[in-house]
């Protein structure tokens, strides 16, 4: 009887160790410092959806000087390697402006010698009718952090992390990410498959699929931008709200630390194709849009002016220019776009670009919006959507069709 | 604390165990008990601290009431005591668990606007309430020795049993704290004691959590406003029915093997229900002790203690309110009352129908056997909707839809998660219902065709079950393959605990 029991528990035990130490080794969540082993984690492919897992503990473990902050634009467009280092990404697709105050407090208490910020300000983020855009949605992200909101140390955390450790070592679902990630690598290697692949720098890249059709792919983020990120269920509304505690306060927060902490700071409106600017107008959200630009500029004024500082520089790459026009692909072409990824995501080398122009303060594509030129600005986006409309109303139609085919938001 | 939880399995388990076993090891047990005390109370309060202090109040007033039954028992003052004692158990059980049901129901009927108050339902505080409730009687019977103080609060909070039972008779446990076990017995009840804890948290983790995850999505879709076809209701019930075998008989594997890693053997709780041929055997092997709670202090005070002899149509009437209170035990809700008074109606038609001259006949015709299974399964997913639906209303629903034939297709919102992945790995392309039926096809023949823990591990010294042993092929040996076998189901087991869910019983 001891004998069984003893083997019992040992062949438990190794059978755990095993696969705790081989999922350690594939690291699919990046949550551990394991080496880089070609064919095994060179590509780490199924963590999307686990951002904002291993994003806080990165970021514990880097303690970059440089970071980015902000949604999926951000996320893929912004190489920190660009950046004063150490740096890191620390943008979560869909996050919204609650999460981005919380992500930049936690940043700030683990790494205090944070002094350049790329800010960048989804419109996606700032929705006051979004169900996920108020303190405690997430009840799991709260338990994550090591900070509480108000500032105080999180006393649940250490049980929290130590259930996420064990669970990124010994789960079903670590396992299942490994056998995939691992299964996948040839094919990503010699890029005959689509993935996301997270870089251990923050950033993430939208590798298509080589059969992927460019004009179809712009079309589905269309669906998914509208529908899902700007307008999400249940309401399918939008609305900015000003109100304590609503979306542009949780940014106004953001801002007063970053004066107050003397950081150096960028804040980026990041570009989209403009055949979704049809979508907003379509949506009826265009002059919402215009006044959410005009909030965003006036509130980092406000708080300039209240902590006795020049005002950060504010980029708006969301204009109607030669980049954001740029045609699609005939319709069976699986030829990738020079700036687009899709419809919302830049393209890494344009987003190399437009992070250059920022570091530089010259924007060459974009503009730096100020309470001089704002009106003017937006007033001259109107005109070049209606004359992009005029010029292509092939994509007007079809996005008209797109609305009428979804059920009303 | 969870049973199913890192905290539990990795930290608090081996801690109470090493403890435990050092302190017996030097002969020093009533040490040992008060470190078992110590370690019930820490894992009664890791769920909320605020509701330890009404435990140890609970404990400390049955005691001392029990002692003062025991003095006095047959006197009238002893009766009055007894009373006061179940009277006051009744009382904070309905002030924490039907209070707010209470009000509803008045403000309701009445018009009234009371508002119910803001209270937390302490854990366990129905198994609590119980067990000390047989306490009360038997003290007033003289049927209770003179336990200590340490002993009567570990028979109380012993924590395999505290949360979710099984009900246990202080008779059963107290005596055993006064044995010590040499090694080779503590040895045996080790590996006995690590295979049903293996075995039951497969069963919790791997399947009771892949078929609630379903069943919860068709209780669900009434309230969001989902359709739900025909089929949709009827996996959805059998779904359920999965989920709770599951959950509840791996829950009592588990309490009954982590008692045995402190030698304490827990009373038999749930022996393959849904093999029972009809409603009286199905409540033999259900919920054991509550069956066996509800028969000796609820059925037999009431028959006693009405005017009339014991006659058939009384003994029908009493068992109907019985099942009544036993649905009421639950929760509180017309739902639980319904389903308690489904079953009492079960029960009286399984009584009339065995006065039936063929009965006896019929019942030992193999063909008419396997119908009275599936009859008598039937019958137990129809009342386990009521079990399961948040309302009445949803129930009226989910049955409407049960029996209207509006179509067999399974409509595509039911998520599939574990099992789309498969299927997507393996590239088939399967709908829905090809998804699931097997998978409903293979647990109904594990639960049909397989002997259960205790009939596979009916063999060892602390068998429950040693009626109806397993096939000695299928029979539990202290060998390698069993090993392996036990080993890898707790692996598998340990890396399902992230994504687990509570057990139903714990709602209790």
């Amino acid at each position: 009887m001891k004998h069984y029991t003893r083997q019992t528990l040992l062949i438990a035990l190794l059978a755990c160790g095993m696969i705790a130490g081989a999922n350690w080794l594939a690291n699919p969540y990046l949550m551990f410092n394991a080496p880089v082993i070609p064919g095994i984690n060179q590509w780490i492919t199924e963590n999307y959806y686990k951002q904002l897992l291993f994003k806080p503990y990165q970021l514990r473990l880097q303690k970059p000087q440089s970071l980015i902050l902000g949604a999926s634009q951000a996320g893929v467009a912004f190489n920190p390697d660009l950046l004063p280092q150490p740096a890191y990404n620390l943008a979560v697709g869909g996050s919204t402006s609650y999460l981005q105050y919380r992500l930049l407090q936690e940043a700030l208490a683990a790494s205090p010698a944070i002094n350049h910020v790329i800010l960048e300000t989804p419109f996606l983020s700032f929705n006051n009718d979004d169900p996920n855009n108020t303190p405690g949605a997430d009840a799991a992200l709260e338990h994550r952090l090591s900070l509480q909101r108000d500032g105080n140390r999180n006393f649940l955390r250490p049980g929290y992390a130590a259930e996420e450790i064990l669970s990124s070592l010994l789960s079903w679902d670590i396992t299942r990410a490994s056998i995939r990630m691992i299964s996948k690598q040839e094919a990503i290697s010699n890029k005959s498959r689509g993935s996301f692949i997270q870089l251990r720098n923050g950033q993430w890249i939208q590798q298509a699929s080589p059969d992927s059709h460019t004009r179809q792919l712009m079309k589905n983020s269309w669906k998914k931008t509208l529908f899902n990120d700007w307008l999400p269920a249940p309401a399918h509304s939008y609305s900015l709200g000003n109100g304590q505690h609503g979306p542009l306060d949780f940014y106004r927060q953001n801002l007063r630390q970053l004066y107050q902490r003397n950081i150096d700071t960028r804040i980026v409106i990041a570009p989209m194709h403009a055949s979704l600017m049809i979508g907003l107008q379509q949506a009826r959200l265009w002059p919402t849009y215009q006044q959410w630009k005009k909030s965003l500029l006036a509130i980092n004024s406000e708080e300039a002016a209240s902590a006795g500082k020049p005002a950060f520089p504010l980029f708006d790459y969301a204009v109607i220019n030669e980049q954001t026009t740029e045609n699609f692909p005939a319709a069976e072409s699986t030829t990738p776009m020079q700036g687009f990824n899709d419809s919302i995501h830049v393209s890494p080398q344009r987003g190399d670009l437009i992070l250059r122009e920022i570091l530089s303060g010259t924007p060459q594509t974009g503009r730096l919006l100020d309470s001089d030129n704002i009106d003017k600005s937006l007033a001259g986006d109107d005109i070049a959507l209606t004359r992009y409309i005029e010029t292509h109303p092939d994509m007007q139609a079809e996005m008209q069709q797109l609305f009428r085919n979804h059920e009303t938001p | 604390m969870l049973f199913n939880s890192y905290a539990f399995l990795l930290l608090f388990l081996p801690v109470a165990c090493a403890g435990h076993h050092w302190l017996c090891r030097s002969n020093r047990r009533e040490m040992a008990l008060l470190w078992l005390n110590l370690c019930s109370l820490f894992f009664y309060a890791w769920w909320n601290p605020a509701c330890l202090p009404l435990l140890l109040l609970s404990i400390s007033g049955n005691f001392y009431l029990g002692k003062q039954l025991s003095r006095q028992q047959g006197s009238t003052y002893a009766k009055s005591l007894l009373a006061l004692g179940i009277s006051l158990n009744l009382a904070v059980l309905a002030y924490f668990k039907y209070t707010g049901f209470a009000l509803e129901n008045i403000n309701a009927f009445l018009g009234t606007s009371f508002h119910a108050p803001d209270i937390v339902l302490p854990l366990a505080i129905s198994f609590f309430t119980f067990n000390q409730i047989a306490y009360l009687v038997d003290a007033a019977e003289g049927m209770t020795e003179e336990y200590s103080f340490n002993h009567y609060t570990l028979f109380v909070s012993f924590f395999p049993h505290l949360l979710a039972g099984p009900i246990v008779h202080h008779r059963e446990l107290i005596p055993q704290f006064f044995k010590l076990q040499d090694d080779a017995l503590r040895q045996q009840q080790w590996a006995v004691g690590i295979t049903a804890i293996s075995f039951g948290l497969f069963k919790k983790v791997i399947f009771a959590d892949a078929t609630g995850y379903y069943a919860d999505q068709v209780f669900r879709s009434p309230a969001e406003g989902n359709p739900l076809s025909m089929i949709d209701a009827w996996i959805g019930a059998l779904t359920f029915n999965l989920h709770v075998y599951f959950d509840f008989s791996g829950y009592c594997d588990i309490a009954y093997g982590t008692a045995l890693l402190f030698g304490i053997v827990l009373p038999q709780n749930f022996l393959s229900p849904f093999k029972a041929a009809n409603i009286i055997d199905f409540w033999k092997n259900w919920h054991i002790t509550l069956s066996r709670f509800i028969t000796s202090y609820v059925y037999t005070p009431l028959i006693r203690n009405t005017p009339g002899g014991v006659v058939f149509s009384k003994a029908m009437l009493v068992t109907l309110v019985s099942m009544g209170i036993a649905g009421l035990w639950h929760g509180a809700g017309w739902t639980f009352i319904a389903y308690g008074l489904a079953h009492g109606s079960l029960l009286v038609i399984n009584h009339c129908w065995r006065k039936v001259k063929p009965a006896k006949k019929l019942a030992s015709i193999p063909a008419f056997r396997i119908f009275s299974i599936v009859l008598t399964y039937t019958a137990v997913t129809l009342t386990m909707v009521l079990f399961r639906s948040p309302d009445l209303t949803t129930a009226i629903k989910i049955f409407n839809v049960m029996f209207n034939v509006d179509g067999f297709t399974l409509t595509h919102h039911l998520h599939q998660p574990v099992i789309s992945d498969l299927c997507r790995q393996l590239k088939w392309d399967l709908s829905p219902m090809q998804k699931l039926l097997p998978v409903l096809l293979l647990l109904h023949a594990w639960i049909w065709f397989l002997p259960n823990l205790q009939q596979i591990m009916g063999n060892h010294p602390y068998a429950l079950c040693n009626t109806r042993l397993a096939p000695t092929r299928l029979l539990w040996q202290p060998n390698t393959f069993w090993s392996v076998c036990t080993a890898l189901a707790l692996t598998a087991s340990v890396m399902a605990l992230y994504e687990t869910g509570v057990f139903l019983y714990f709602r209790f």
